[in-house]
């Protein structure tokens, strides 16, 4: 294919020591992406989405009332996207909503509860969409 | 530093679209892969014609090689200034989200030289009649189809469109490249008038120009998962993907 055309006023000049670098830079990335690809293809979770819910005192009492962080983990092979999970203490339930939540990713928001909402948190995903 | 300037100017609307995070998450590894490899084709032929540097087209396969590697450099280096992949980011969504978004960017370092002609393209005379044409067409309707098939747009206005409209776009689609090619007072216009071939009729070219643009933007929305069944709403889909797609044919056209 190098050798096809005749004309072209660089043909046959050398390369230039910064031509042999971009060169080899380029080749190494394309390669490390493609290699990085068929890896993540073979060896990458496989499978429906599965998502596992944790949920933590976020800490001190702030934006009036009980922070908790609820994180979300897909283990599954894949992306949940519109996830919509449940909060529950006690009687009182807070919903809330993450965009996506990638295979093999975790994302993490905070509900608020009243302040006088006591007791051990629950969480459970309610409802998601594949992309 | 031209493929530079090529590679930012069509990647970065790319870049700045949320839908491009999350599909490059949540596509999967082997569809990226193959969209690469038709994309590095795309971009031996570019380079092969136009010339990654001014006044040297002889070695496509090694200036399609730089421009690869070079587009996903900046791609990450993009992504990782506008903090859209972090050491949090699992390693297989980084490089989906990297090797999407190197796509458009290393159409954009093939025709940098195109947008901004200075010695080089001097072999853009040599394509090929019809033949050249249309892979420049299909090169300028892959960027615009690929900036546009991730987001929600074109699905809301196909589910959305009457027969009557999705006619009209199809008209559209045909008429306004056509005059954008042909009468449009664009830098070689008479050029593109008056060159022949079998398939270089005005008429026939906006015709063939167009079933690139509707073959590509198909092959993009099946890309991101979205022409499940072939069926009417599919088709409504690939016709309203295909109007800026045939836009993004003629501007290549234009310019090269």
């Amino acid at each position: 294919m190098t050798t096809k055309r005749s004309s072209g006023s660089g043909m046959g000049r050398k390369r230039t020591t910064f031509e042999w670098v971009v060169l080899l830079v380029s080749l190494a990335a394309t390669l490390a992406v493609v290699v990085g690809l068929v890896v993540s293809e073979l060896s990458g979770p496989d499978g429906p989405v599965d998502l596992r819910v944790r949920v933590i005192d976020a800490g001190e009492r702030a934006s009036g009332g009980r922070p908790l962080e609820v994180t979300v983990e897909n283990v599954g092979g894949t992306s949940a996207q519109n996830v919509t999970i449940e909060v529950t203490v006690g009687e009182v339930v807070r919903e809330l909503s993450l965009d996506l939540v990638a295979k093999g990713d975790e994302e993490s928001a905070e509900v608020v509860f009243p302040a006088d909402a006591t007791g051990p948190p629950e969480a459970e995903v309610l409802s998601y969409t594949k992309p | 530093m031209r493929g530079v300037a090529g590679g930012v100017l069509l990647g970065v609307p790319l870049l700045y679209t949320q839908e491009t995070w999350l599909h490059g998450r949540s596509v999967s590894p082997l569809v990226i892969l193959v969209g690469l490899a038709v994309v590095f084709g795309v971009n031996v032929a570019l380079s092969y014609f136009v010339g990654f540097r001014p006044g040297r087209t002889h070695r496509p396969m090694e200036d399609a090689v730089v421009g690869m590697g070079l587009s996903v450099l900046l791609s990450a280096l993009l992504l990782v200034l506008l903090d859209r992949v972090s050491g949090e980011t699992s390693s297989e969504n980084v490089l989906g989200v990297v090797a999407l978004t190197a796509i458009p960017v290393s159409i954009g370092f093939s025709i940098g030289v195109a947008l901004a002609p200075r010695t080089g393209a001097e072999k853009s005379e040599e394509i090929p009649s019809g033949g050249g044409d249309l892979l420049v067409a299909a090169g300028g309707a892959l960027v615009f189809a690929l900036n546009i098939a991730p987001t929600e747009e074109p699905i809301l206005l196909a589910a959305e469109l009457d027969i009557v409209r999705l006619v009209l776009l199809v008209v559209a689609s045909l008429v306004l490249p056509y005059l954008m090619v042909f009468y449009a007072e664009f830098g070689g216009r008479e050029h593109r008038v008056a060159s022949d071939g079998a398939t270089q009729g005005p008429v026939t070219e906006t015709l063939l120009a167009y079933t690139v643009a509707f073959a590509v933007s198909a092959a993009m929305l099946a890309m991101f998962g979205r022409l499940d069944e072939v069926n009417g709403a599919a088709t409504a889909r690939v016709v309203t993907l295909a109007f800026p797609a045939s836009i993004g044919a003629a501007l290549g056209r234009m310019l090269i």
